[in-house]
């Protein structure tokens, strides 16, 4: 393997890897995906025009393949939409040449989100995506019904999202 | 759907709780609304964000290796219109070949009559390179050049006598290079590729028999030392071999093979610096090596398992002899005795070539007579202090214990490195730690604006050495401060992303760790001499 091409490959297969997870959502799926994605990279190489970005063009394989992948399932094609396809891409495009850190940069708002969140809130989350268990059961141990655990998760996500958001737009004007 | 409804249903979805009606639902709610979609898409973002980080949802740490396992096997598939042989197994090792070439032969039932007729003619050039090891007559073209010798190096042509080489001198294809006792010799090859030649080796250079395409070499004994320029392809490999058959198939960039002599049986080793060789037993048993590992096999035996090996170990002899690394050679001497008397260091190694260690580059010097490793802000520049230094820290305050270490605990840059962009490198080994889990710290001690944690800050293990980098790039500079830029790295792996904003007496830590250390091996270079790009 030339080495450039593997330089590549462990720089972007962690943000290649989250991009089509959000895609796909099944990690098992992502990850055999990502390998695809970096295999065809590697064939068309010749193709990749370097005054562009990688990161963008490795996406764009990642995106034709996992919308080849979805034509035989139905489970997930929302992210085919055009509002919400251009919101993953733009939220995968990189500045600068600090591009693979972007989505780390999201990763390290949210662990500070997470520290500053409340008990409660923490322990909703830790329960569905630590534990992994389903509306029911979080339900019972709340002493709430079902639908309000999804309404609760919901809301969870949207704080989530907003307190990335602010700490993201904090950094970028103390640069 | 009512705004409530698609919030509970966008959670349902994520959580695939979520049957087919209810997906339709929704998917015509979000497809007839742009903010519903837009909510959607945050959404997903978010979950797959909390599934990576709660849920430790991560690519598995296998997965590179498999990505470049997979390329390198289609890079390893042979081309459809191969016919000569494009590998010295060919040349060394002909069963192995020969077994290869019958495997295929078994695949394609019918074989083209003009294929049969040109293996014919590479066996026919085969078994004559075997039996002589001579190249053949139909002059041998010029593979490269002797741009260094040291000592007594000799070579001899179409196995003719051996003439005494000069430097600059031609090295065609076939010949034997031998380089005596405390000898040394540097062949840069065609494609920009380097072969630096320890003492008491032979080598054959090229192969013997049908022109092939790629780069191979011979080593009967000794050791080489490879840096790789070009990009290996199946049709152009480059390849070392031992006469006992095992070789070294190349697929990343730098590397040691050497052959020696263990219970009077030969053994090669590969050490890899960058990038990864492919072992290979005469019984065609092979191994990938990857960087900072080493791996040998001994004739008759398959490859061991790859063991870590020190940056300083692999190839040391390879700038062959240099005068002796005074304190007055080294790069930057006047900050390290600055700092070296300031903070009492104890065991910090600056370039020591028993150890192996060696300064690749230094930085760019411009003007300041008295101080040859500084160089000036330009003239229309704000400008502040300009000089880039290296020095010893003091210790930092242990978190347990509450007292302060008083023994070196940082490298460090002095600030006023406005004008100097640099990459820094260097080996570190924990010898002694304040605390359980003592972790190397990477950082400015100036104003972070951003810090980005690329990756988990790591353990150090005590005893074990770790090869650091930090990449500082200017950015811009205000009236009384810098803005810059770095990317640090352990074992080659970025661990932090930062800017920072200095002030003019701010001092830049490169590392710095709750305990004392040893440091080795440093290198700095400037970003222009690296090939990196300084922004202003």
């Amino acid at each position: 393997v030339a080495e450039p091409f593997e330089i590549l490959v462990r720089e972007y297969h962690h943000m290649v890897f989250a991009y089509v997870l959000a895609l796909v959502n099944d990690p098992h799926l992502a990850e055999d995906l990502t390998q695809e994605v970096f295999l065809v990279a590697h064939r068309r190489m010749a193709d990749y025009d370097t005054t562009r970005d990688f990161g963008a063009w490795v996406r764009g394989i990642a995106r034709r393949l996992v919308m080849a992948q979805q034509r035989r399932t139905k489970r997930f094609r929302f992210v085919q939409l055009e509002k919400v396809e251009a919101s993953l891409t733009e939220a995968f495009t990189q500045p600068d040449e600090a591009a693979p850190s972007v989505w780390q940069r999201r990763t390290a708002a949210l662990r500070e989100c997470l520290e500053k969140a409340d008990r409660q809130l923490r322990k909703l989350l830790d329960l569905h995506y630590t534990r992994r268990l389903g509306a029911a059961l979080i339900a019972e141990q709340f002493g709430i019904g079902v639908a309000a655990v999804w309404k609760r998760l919901s809301r969870a996500r949207l704080l989530l999202r907003q307190c990335i958001d602010r700490t993201l737009q904090r950094e970028g004007t103390a640069i | 759907l009512k705004p409530t409804d698609v919030q509970e249903a966008i959670a349902r979805l994520l959580a695939e709780d979520i049957d087919e009606t209810a997906a339709e639902n929704l998917y015509d709610a979000a497809a007839a609304s742009p903010a519903v979609q837009e909510r959607l898409a945050q959404q997903i973002l978010v979950d797959t964000c909390l599934h990576m980080e709660l849920g430790k949802v991560q690519p598995s740490t296998e997965i590179v290796g498999a990505i470049l396992d997979r390329v390198a096997d289609e890079d390893d598939a042979e081309p459809a219109e191969a016919v000569m042989p494009d590998s010295t197994a060919a040349w060394v090792s002909p069963r192995a070949y020969d077994d290869r070439a019958g495997r295929r032969r078994a695949w394609r039932v019918l074989v083209p009559l003009a294929a049969a007729c040109a293996a014919a003619v590479a066996a026919f050039f085969l078994v004559r390179g075997i039996a002589d090891r001579r190249p053949s007559s139909a002059g041998p073209r010029v593979l490269g050049r002797l741009a260094d010798i040291q000592g007594s190096v000799r070579v001899r042509q179409n196995g003719g006598a051996e003439q005494v080489v000069r430097p600059g001198q031609s090295i065609r294809r076939g010949e034997r290079l031998r380089v005596g006792q405390g000898g040394y010799a540097r062949i840069e090859l065609a494609d920009r590729s380097s072969v630096a030649v320890r003492e008491q080796t032979t080598l054959i250079v090229g192969p013997t028999g049908a022109e092939q395409r790629g780069t191979a070499l011979l080593l009967e004994e000794g050791a080489v030392f490879c840096v790789v320029q070009r990009r290996i392809t199946p049709s152009e490999p480059f390849v070392v071999a031992s006469a006992f058959g095992a070789r070294a198939e190349v697929i990343g960039t730098r590397f040691e093979f050497l052959v020696d002599r263990v219970d009077n049986r030969p053994r090669a080793t590969v050490r890899v610096e960058r990038g990864f060789v492919k072992l290979v037993a005469g019984s065609g048993a092979s191994g990938r090596v990857g960087a900072l590992k080493e791996a040998s096999v001994s004739s008759g035996g398959a490859p061991a398992p790859a063991s870590a090996v020190r940056l300083a170990a692999i190839a040391p002899w390879r700038e062959g002899r240099k005068p002796p690394a005074a304190v007055s050679d080294i790069v930057l001497r006047e900050d390290f005795e600055q700092g070296l008397g300031r903070w009492k260091a104890c065991a910090v190694f600056v370039l020591s070539p028993s150890r192996g260690s060696r300064p690749s580059g230094q930085l760019t010097i411009v003007d300041l007579p008295k101080a040859p490793y500084a160089r000036s802000a330009p003239a229309t520049g704000v400008g502040h202090g300009t000089r880039c230094a290296l020095l010893v820290c003091r210790g930092i305050k242990c978190p347990s214990s509450g007292k302060t270490f008083r023994v070196p605990t940082g490298l460090c840059l002095k600030n006023r490195i406005t004008a100097c962009p640099v990459i820094v490198e260097w080996d570190f080994r924990l010898k002694k730690a304040c605390g359980p889990s003592p972790r190397l710290k990477l950082f400015y001690r100036g104003v972070l604006t951003r810090r980005v944690l690329v990756s988990q800050p790591r353990d150090i293990v005590p005893g074990q050495w770790y090869r650091c980098r930090k990449e500082i790039l200017w950015l811009d500079r205000e009236e009384d401060a810098s803005l810059v830029e770095e990317k640090d790295f352990v074992d080659g792996k970025r661990v932090y992303d930062a800017h920072a904003r200095l002030g003019r007496e701010s001092t830049i830590v490169i590392a710095g760790i709750d305990g004392e250390f040893e440091i080795d091996n440093i290198v700095v270079r400037s970003l222009r001499e690296a090939g990196g790009k300084e922004t202003k």
